[in-house]
């Protein structure tokens, strides 16, 4: 027989007495079925579906590629600039898409926190990872670039890996922030927005990062997003990394944006952790 | 905060006992002044005592038995459904012990969370699994979840083209098909057709004979004294009366000023 007892100083009662492992599986299993039904969400009403997964970064990036590789241009641009523009405008897709999903989770599923007892936190780890498949389904438009390029991929292509994951803990940690906050006060939405805005024109989406001073670059890279890109490009286009900063090879200075991500991953998770027993009440 | 090792020298519970609730209580804050712009939280964000506290609950305890049917009475807002909650563990009470012993399975709230543009399908599946059902186990449900709500036909149609009775009857379906010792049902009968009525009587029964335990919450007091042995009467969050279900219904009425028929 189980049994469950809340008092003021338990988390969410769960419905079970199952072992640690047993509750990590039924987490996994809820966050994939509510991945599943998420991209279902995402796609089933549309005709065209998928192709907007790569569409609309596409599309992004044709303009960007004509107003700034064409009609302005910063200087000269650096040599692949059209690899190095689609590299920048996928991850910033999936940086800006995971983001305001994972903000806008919690709100969104308020009528399933209202009804059921269940692992509160199923719900933006679903968000975040709807994010990242969606943009997984989006490296077809790398590899093609990468192909078109002439480019042949080398092993160190397998530290991308790590630089991904990165970039999605940097996300799920900022959705979790800005969830919770999104939580008690629906401004935050509007704020984001506008700080997405600006992110976009702060990291070296479109111009080439060496066209920014020497000292602004190292603030820059403070932002985990910047310095993930930068070493994205760095292995990519650039094995001798001679155009981008010294900076994505390895440099104790690069332990700081991974900080950055640790500390706000585990913001996120302890924002989460102390909120969530009123999230059903507060939605 | 209630310290974990008050729980020992509490009384202990005793085995029959399926849900136990200890003078607990909840109140809402209501802010006095919204204050829900960035700008007020920038100007005065040590300013946080401005709430309200809007008490719902107000130190309700009473203890179910496993395998009884138990009701719970009382006009629109005077905390059935916040009751529901706190004991399914949605809501954190902010006094008092809520312990229950055994899976629950709450229906609250006309529903379990249904996301109208998907299929009922899908919905049962993200239902389902959130109510614990396993992989397997919803596969061996499935139809029979389906041919209890009696929707074989709209089984693959979205729910927003279904009508409230039907949203309900899948809610309900689901509901019981997850493997529960207890079930929370708010105000189901009240919605579903005659027939479905009966067939919601009909599970009572079913779970009284297995041995499981039920808390209906009805403000239609006909229902509690036709489906509880036992029954209490809130009021304002309090509980005003607890005993038998028929004599706390005949109480009730008699407050409510509605002549008995």
């Amino acid at each position: 027989m189980t049994s469950l007892v809340s008092d003021l100083s338990e988390p969410i009662p769960e419905n079970t007495d199952a072992s640690r492992v047993e509750r990590a599986k039924r987490v996994w299993r809820l966050v994939r079925v509510l991945t599943g039904m998420d991209i279902k969400l995402r796609y089933g009403d549309s005709a065209l579906g998928y192709i907007w997964t790569i569409g609309k970064p596409m599309a992004l990036f044709s303009i960007l590629y004509v107003v700034f590789g064409r009609l302005v241009r910063f200087g000269t641009p650096p040599p692949h600039y059209a690899l190095y523009l689609v590299i920048g405008v996928m991850l910033w897709y999936f940086f800006a898409d995971g983001v305001t999903r994972t903000m806008g989770s919690i709100v969104t599923n308020g009528s399933l926190l209202r009804k059921l007892p269940f692992p509160r936190l199923v719900i933006p780890l679903a968000a975040s990872l709807t994010s990242f498949i969606t943009f997984g389904l989006g490296l077809l438009a790398i590899a093609i670039f990468i192909a078109w390029n002439g480019l042949v991929p080398r092993l160190d292509w397998l530290v991308l890996i790590l630089e991904v994951l990165e970039l999605y803990l940097y996300i799920l940690g900022l959705g979790l922030v800005l969830a919770v906050m999104y939580v008690r006060l629906r401004d935050v939405a509007q704020v984001w927005e506008l700080a997405l805005q600006l992110l976009f024109f702060l990291s070296p989406i479109v111009y080439p990062f060496t066209q920014v001073p020497a000292r602004w670059r190292q603030v820059m890279l403070l932002n985990p997003f910047t310095q993930i890109m930068q070493d994205v490009r760095s292995i990519v286009i650039y094995p001798d990394h001679s155009v981008i900063a010294a900076h994505a090879t390895f440099s104790p200075l690069r332990l700081l944006p991974l900080l950055v991500v640790v500390f706000v991953l585990g913001l996120g998770f302890f924002l989460f952790k102390r909120e969530e027993p009123w999230f059903p009440e507060r939605v | 905060m209630v310290p974990r090792a008050s729980l020992n020298s509490d009384p202990p519970i005793a085995a029959s006992t399926a849900i136990e609730l200890r003078g607990i209580s909840k109140a809402f804050r209501i802010p006095h002044e919204r204050r829900d712009t960035v700008r007020e939280h920038f100007l005065h964000p040590a300013k946080r005592t401005t709430y309200e506290a809007n008490a719902v609950l107000r130190n309700v305890s009473f203890s179910i038995k496993k395998g009884e049917r138990f009701g719970v009475v009382g006009r629109n807002g005077s905390g059935k459904t916040t009751l529901l909650k706190a004991i399914a563990g949605i809501y954190r009470v902010d006094a008092g012990q809520v312990i229950v012993r055994g899976m629950l399975s709450p229906f609250i709230e006309l529903g379990v969370g249904f996301n109208m543009e998907l299929s009922a399908r899908d919905n049962v599946i993200i239902n389902g699994t959130l109510l614990g059902l396993s992989r397997r186990e919803l596969n061996e449900r499935f139809d029979e979840i389906i041919a209890f709500a009696e929707l074989e036909r709209f089984v693959d149609q979205r729910l927003k083209n279904y009508s409230s009775g039907m949203q309900v009857r899948l809610a309900y379906s689901v509901a019981i098909q997850v493997p529960f010792d207890i079930l929370l049902v708010d105000e189901v009968l009240a919605v579903g057709d005659a027939k479905f009525q009966q067939k919601c009587a009909r599970t009572f029964d079913d779970f009284q004979e297995a041995g499981k335990t039920l808390l209906l919450v009805s403000h239609s007091p006909t229902a509690i004294r036709d489906y509880c042995d036992r029954a209490i009467l809130l009021e304002d969050g309090a509980v005003v009366s607890i005993g038998p279900a028929d004599e706390v219904v005949d109480l009730y009425y008699e407050r409510e000023g509605i002549a008995t028929s």
